[in-house]
């Protein structure tokens, strides 16, 4: 997939960012695509085509390739659906895992994700909860079938912490 | 172009399953080995989070993972126990065939229903009378006047044989036949007939499950007919090409171990006045085991990648199980050799990893199997 207008260089949503102020790390150290936008105090996307915001759980859509907006929009409401309901969930069975994780997915004629870039909050228990509760389901989305194209989307999900008003 | 790196997302599997076989298999890991016993609750959290039938694709419910993927997670459990590693990735062997050869209709019932619920599948070739030979199977198939086969006879030494909901059972039309004879049949166990056998009491691998299975007067209606017969032969090799390598992984998950193991023991104890690991015979013991696992891990990795890629490879698939298992089995004995008296007694974890070890050379075509099919296309060229 191509660089947006953003580029790679995407901001993590600021307001659950700015949560981190106990030294806690929000973004991927090896990555040099994700930069933290700390200033930023406003619900806004902040350069986000769509923002899903949940009780525990954020997941912002970057970019969607030769997707409709509906259809990328719905696609990131079912993530941050799962994406929450799957952290409330393990939450239950042990600690609140805070974490943070960007993929970047092609999704193939069939209308199926066919290839996913992973970047993973690389501190202890994060990959877990990534792979099991947004890398997963974002696996399962299925799209319109389509003749020909690239077509791909890019998100950025935060998790772990209350995220404030919906 | 070779690339050696893992990417993100198989570092964050890696990571997942290191940590469940520290915090979920390790800790109870000699204890089902004592017991023979297989830890149904690991079963069910594994699947949980994601760890269990990892090939299934997602049009199913899958995670739809690669076959390098499913190799790291082998080997990390195999880290844990390979006992109840392999019964915990034994669905693999059951929905392989099913991925190959079923119909629409069988993979979204079968890997679907793999998918929905912590249900277990096994595979059923060998019997009392074979094993490797599989084209020596007497397990009858009799095609019935609806167009499905009743089944008759007696599989043995199945993984998960008495825990699975459903078989993949081979079973012939004619013994005489041969290879030419063999069908493939989905048998769910309530099915009437179904009998699964004792959990045998094994030398090593404890932990796994395995069993006898009897098949009396068994129906499998049409839409359970996987392989007509004629077919099945083919399919039980193209399933073995699949899930070899993964024997590779699993003895490169236990070579780690050993040499784990070892290190920190070889630091520990002294003889002659220093620590063994100064000592350079038991040095090379720990340098042929580094040797070992990663000579293994570029068999399995390789293996796995042309797989990935629509590759038959059925050499390297059986080079990949060969080397690994035979790797394995002389490294869990040098771990013995290093610990000296206190690897033959069963207070130290190392006398469990050479029990462990002997099955990787027999199940899935014993070692002698691997060098038959590896000979057989190094002389065809």
């Amino acid at each position: 997939m191509s660089r947006s207008r953003h580029g790679f260089f995407l901001a993590c949503v600021p307001w659950a960012c700015a949560g981190a102020a106990d030294g806690a790390r929000d973004v991927v150290p090896k990555s040099h695509d994700v930069v933290v936008d700390a200033g930023g105090a406003t619900g806004d996307p902040q350069g986000y085509e769509y923002v899903a915001k949940r009780t525990v759980a954020v997941v912002a859509l970057a970019e969607a390739r030769a997707i409709a907006p509906e259809v990328a929009r719905a696609a990131v409401d079912r993530l941050a659906d799962a994406l929450d309901a799957c952290v409330t969930e393990r939450s239950h069975h042990g600690p609140l895992v805070q974490g943070a994780a960007r993929i970047v997915a092609q999704v193939g004629n069939s209308g199926a994700v066919e290839a996913t870039n992973v970047r993973i909050d690389p501190r202890p228990g994060v990959a877990e909860s990534a792979l099991i509760c947004l890398v997963a389901p974002a696996k399962l989305l299925m799209f319109p079938a389509a003749d020909g194209g690239v077509r791909g989307f890019a998100i950025e999900a935060l998790w772990g912490r209350p995220i404030g008003p919906h | 172009m070779l690339d050696f790196e893992p990417t993100e997302e198989q570092l964050a599997l890696i990571d997942t399953a290191r940590r469940f076989a520290r915090e979920r298999i390790i800790p109870i890991a000699a204890e089902c080995d004592r017991e023979s016993r297989f830890p149904k609750d690991v079963f069910v959290e594994a699947h949980g989070i994601g760890l269990v039938n990892p090939t299934v694709p997602a049009q199913y419910g899958g995670a739809g993972l690669s076959c390098v993927d499913e190799t790291f997670i082998t080997e990390e459990l195999a880290y844990g126990c390979t006992g109840i590693q392999t019964s915990l990735l034994a669905n693999t062997l059951g929905l392989t065939p099913i991925k190959l050869a079923g119909t629409e209709e069988q993979k979204r019932k079968y890997l679907g229903w793999l998918i929905s619920e912590p249900v277990m599948a096994a595979y059923a070739t060998s019997e009392p009378s074979m094993g490797s030979d599989v084209a020596g199977m007497q397990c009858r198939a009799t095609k019935d006047s609806s167009g499905g086969f009743v089944l008759n006879g007696t599989k043995q030494w199945i993984t998960n044989g008495t825990l699975a909901s459903f078989y993949v059972v081979f079973a012939t039309e004619d013994p005489t036949l041969k290879h030419r004879g063999i069908g493939a049949f989905i048998v769910e166990r309530s099915q009437a007939g179904v009998k699964p056998g004792r959990h045998e009491d094994k030398l090593g691998q404890r932990a796994s499950d395995t069993a006898q299975l009897v098949l009396e007067e068994v129906r499998v209606p049409a839409r359970q007919v996987l392989a007509a017969p004629g077919k099945g032969f083919k399919l039980a090799m193209e399933t073995f090409n699949e899930t070899r390598p993964d024997i590779g992984a699993s003895g490169l998950g236990l070579m780690r171990r050993c040499l784990d193991e070892c290190v920190a023991y070889a630091r520990e104890r002294k003889a002659f006045g220093v620590p063994i690991a100064e000592h350079q015979l038991v040095q090379a013991m720990l340098a042929e085991m580094k040797i070992r696992i990663e000579a293994t891990a570029l068999l399995v990795r390789k293996a796995a990648w042309g797989l990935d890629r629509g590759v038959r490879d059925p050499v390297i698939s059986s080079c990949a199980k060969a080397y690994g298992a035979d790797a394995a089995m002389q490294t869990a004995i040098d771990a013995v050799q290093v610990f000296g008296g206190y690897g033959y007694v069963k207070d130290y974890p190392v006398e469990k990893l050479m029990r462990d070890a002997k099955i990787l050379q027999i199940y899935e075509g014993t070692a002698q199997v691997q060098r038959l099919v590896i000979a057989r296309h190094v002389l065809a060229t």
